[in-house]
């Protein structure tokens, strides 16, 4: 069972928005210097759960990501977790604020790759929560796909998965292969050992270009993107605080009470 | 969170003592750190039985992470890490959390380290030989999922610097070995060594005859529990608690001979396992001092007096400077020693007397240092600072012992001395001890 995993290096979500600027010319947040790139909380999960299958089943895991050769460290992170192969998707042609094209170039990736039975994302990316990539790959392979999952079983073949749904999961069933959006309710990600770090760092990552995976360059250039950001901005949020008095506490709760009504705020 | 890309970090640990793989196991052991140990510090040095937090910790960091197979052999199934300056960021950054789980793990690696050296770079066929005879007895048992724990057991109630003393050629060592047919045979009393009283085995520092100094010197490895070994009761110490530490009783201690190994090629070892101990041990001490100093970063960037933050004041930045002064220097320095030490090619064997000087003026320089200025910052988070649930008070408590361990710092500057001239601190010669007859 060889399973492809999906993963993106983000700056890290516990940033506080204040460290970030709007460059609002070309509408890009802009974190602080030195603020640190992580990889992506759900990603790691959809690691856990690829290993997992792994353990289980037995076949590799192979992690794929489209960046800047920093993300590197970032692969090299999963291999030093148990992942098997890693595979760094960099162009600068790539623009990875166009999702439809970073999905495009993964599925072109795991398709050159070949051999995947089953294909593991996060739930969603942790800086801009889209939840696009995972479900456009599969689009594009032309792939089932469930996204967001909590628990994954293989059995005869196939998939049995819990859909995470707003009161509570749905058992679904789908062939092979597939796609699979992850939530940390599958359970926390291991921690790399240190066998496993010094087997990870012999490795190498193989590196892809655009032109390696057979994208055409009239898909990378920018006025071809699938996503046109039209505008971005820190939202303003105004808090006015009034006191409202009253010579008693009663009497400033009854004032209290008409004021809310008037406001029509009850 | 260790955040590897910034400025900061590269100036502090340049490309040219730290590689990718030391990068990574840096941070496994930064982000185990921050998750595992900071959430639960002020409470690990309560947890007398281990039961609570300490043998939960160490069962993951051991275990899971796989820290107990690191100074065995790839060959024997272990992960080989032999490297100075990963062992030296492991160290630094466990001992930022708490210094007590960093001498658990380090010691385990300690207690293995004379077999392992043996039998990868042994000078003779017959070192090596003793070296695979203990990994083939013992390793196995350190590769399953068990909580298994190693102990150099060198120091005796009457004799602890004196044994770390290298002028005395082992003949203050009062443990007694014998060879007798096949068997040694292990007479004697340890004291206060890392994690006795709870380790699976120990490599025991013993004496064949006192009068013949580093010929009579011994290493032997006795598993447990072992007929005629026994333990005494577990110190209650000032902190440190995850680092165990009792009296080990040798009451005709029976063990086959292929298990110990004796004379200058044991010495070697010896002397290996001193100078290897000191240079990491710097590691910790500015772990320790990082841990301190992160906490009074914070205490006093939002404790207000005199209507501006602690910090804001002149007496509280001169002192935070200067503790990220002594950090910045002791992190270069124990870089650099190390990374001396993992280069003998460059820089020459380990076991001399300018190996065992630079290791010494590396230690005692920041284990002298860090309590005094840890004690200097208490002042500026006054009360709050002395109080277990702020964070500051332990790291007070894991100074005090870093100027204790490895025969203390006054030995340490003995050794410094030698370099310079013939600075006698040796127990023997005129108007001191006269060797055994």
């Amino acid at each position: 069972m060889n399973c492809a995993v999906c993963i993106a290096q983000v700056t890290n979500p516990e940033t506080p928005a204040a460290a970030f600027s709007i460059d609002l010319k070309a509408r890009r947040a802009i974190p602080a210097k030195d603020r640190p790139l992580v990889i992506n909380d759900y990603d790691q999960v959809a690691v856990e759960a690829a290993l997992k299958i792994k353990e289980a089943k037995g076949g590799k895991v192979t992690i794929f990501s489209l960046g800047a050769p920093s993300v590197t460290v970032a692969i090299k992170h999963c291999l030093s977790m148990g992942a098997d192969e890693g595979i760094l998707l960099s162009d600068e042609r790539f623009q990875a604020e166009d999702r439809a094209l970073v999905a495009y170039a993964l599925a072109m990736a795991i398709r050159k790759a070949g051999n995947v039975d089953l294909i593991l994302c996060g739930r969603q990316e942790g800086d801009w929560d889209a939840g696009q990539v995972g479900l456009g790959i599969a689009e594009i392979l032309n792939i089932p796909s469930v996204n967001p999952v909590r628990k994954i079983e293989v059995d005869d073949g196939r998939l049995v998965v819990e859909r995470i749904v707003d009161d509570g999961y749905e058992l679904i069933t789908l062939p092979l292969p597939a796609l699979i959006g992850v939530s940390n309710e599958i359970g926390p990600a291991r921690y790399p050992t240190m066998k496993g770090i010094m087997t990870a760092a012999r490795k190498s990552v193989d590196v892809w270009t655009a032109d390696d995976i057979g994208i055409a360059p009239s898909r990378l250039d920018p006025s071809s993107a699938k996503v046109n950001m039209l505008d971005l901005f820190i939202p303003m949020r105004e808090r006015v605080c009034e006191f409202i008095e009253g010579e008693t506490p009663e009497e400033a709760g009854a004032n209290l009470r008409l004021r809310l009504r008037k406001e029509k705020i009850v | 969170m260790l955040e590897q890309t910034s400025q900061w970090y590269k100036l502090q640990y340049p490309e040219c003592f730290v590689n990718e793989e030391q990068r990574m196991i840096q941070k496994l052991f930064a982000d185990f750190t921050d998750r595992e140990i900071m959430p639960v510090r002020d409470k690990i040095d309560d947890d007398l039985t281990h039961n609570e937090i300490i043998t939960p910790i160490l069962k993951k960091l051991q275990v899971d992470l796989g820290c107990q197979a690191d100074m065995i052999p790839a060959d024997h199934g272990g992960n080989q890490s032999l490297g100075m300056v990963a062992a030296a960021l492991k160290g630094e950054q466990i001992s930022r959390g708490d210094w007590g789980i960093n001498l658990h793990t380090a010691c385990t690696n300690w207690g293995w380290t004379p077999a392992t050296i043996a039998y990868l770079f042994g000078a003779s066929q017959a070192v090596k030989s003793w070296g695979k005879a203990v990994l083939g007895a013992f390793a196995p048992r350190f590769l399953t999922n068990d909580l298994r724990v190693a102990c150099f057991n060198m120091a005796e109630s009457e004799s602890a610097c004196d044994i770390e003393n290298h002028l005395n050629d082992g003949r203050m060592v009062h443990t007694k070995a014998e060879r007798k047919g096949d068997e040694w045979v292990i007479n004697g009393t340890k004291h206060w060594a890392t994690n006795s009283g709870i380790a699976d085995l120990n490599c025991v520092v013993c004496n064949m005859d006192a009068k013949s100094g580093i010929e009579g010197f011994a290493l032997i490895y006795v598993p447990e529990p072992w007929p005629g070994l026994s333990h005494g009761k577990f110190e209650v110490k000032c902190g440190v608690q995850a680092d165990r530490n009792t009296s080990t009783f040798f009451d005709d201690v029976k063990v086959p001979k292929e298990w110990g190994i004796q004379g200058p090629e044991a010495w070697n070892l010896f002397l290996n396992q001193l100078v290897s101990a000191v240079a990491l041990q710097s590691a910790s001490a500015v772990g320790v001092l990082q841990g301190a100093f992160d906490v009074l970063l914070e205490y006093t960037g939002t404790r207000v007096v005199g209507g501006k933050p602690v910090r804001q004041h002149l007496s509280t930045a001169m002192l935070l400077a200067e503790m990220a002064s002594v950090i910045s220097v002791g992190r270069a320095a124990f870089l650099e020693l190390n990374h001396q030490f993992d280069h003998p090619e460059i820089y020459g064997p380990r076991i001399t007397e300018s190996a065992l000087a630079k290791a010494r003026t590396v230690q005692t320089y920041i284990a002298r240092t860090t309590p005094e200025l840890i004690l200097k910052g208490m002042e500026f988070m006054g009360s709050y600072g002395y109080v277990r649930e702020n964070n500051y008070e332990k790291y007070y408590r894991d100074a005090a012992a870093l100027k204790l361990v490895l025969g203390g710092v006054q030995l340490g500057y003995f050794s410094v001395c030698r370099q310079f001239y013939d600075l006698d601190f040796s127990s023997f010669g005129p108007g001191k001890l006269q060797p055994a007859t």
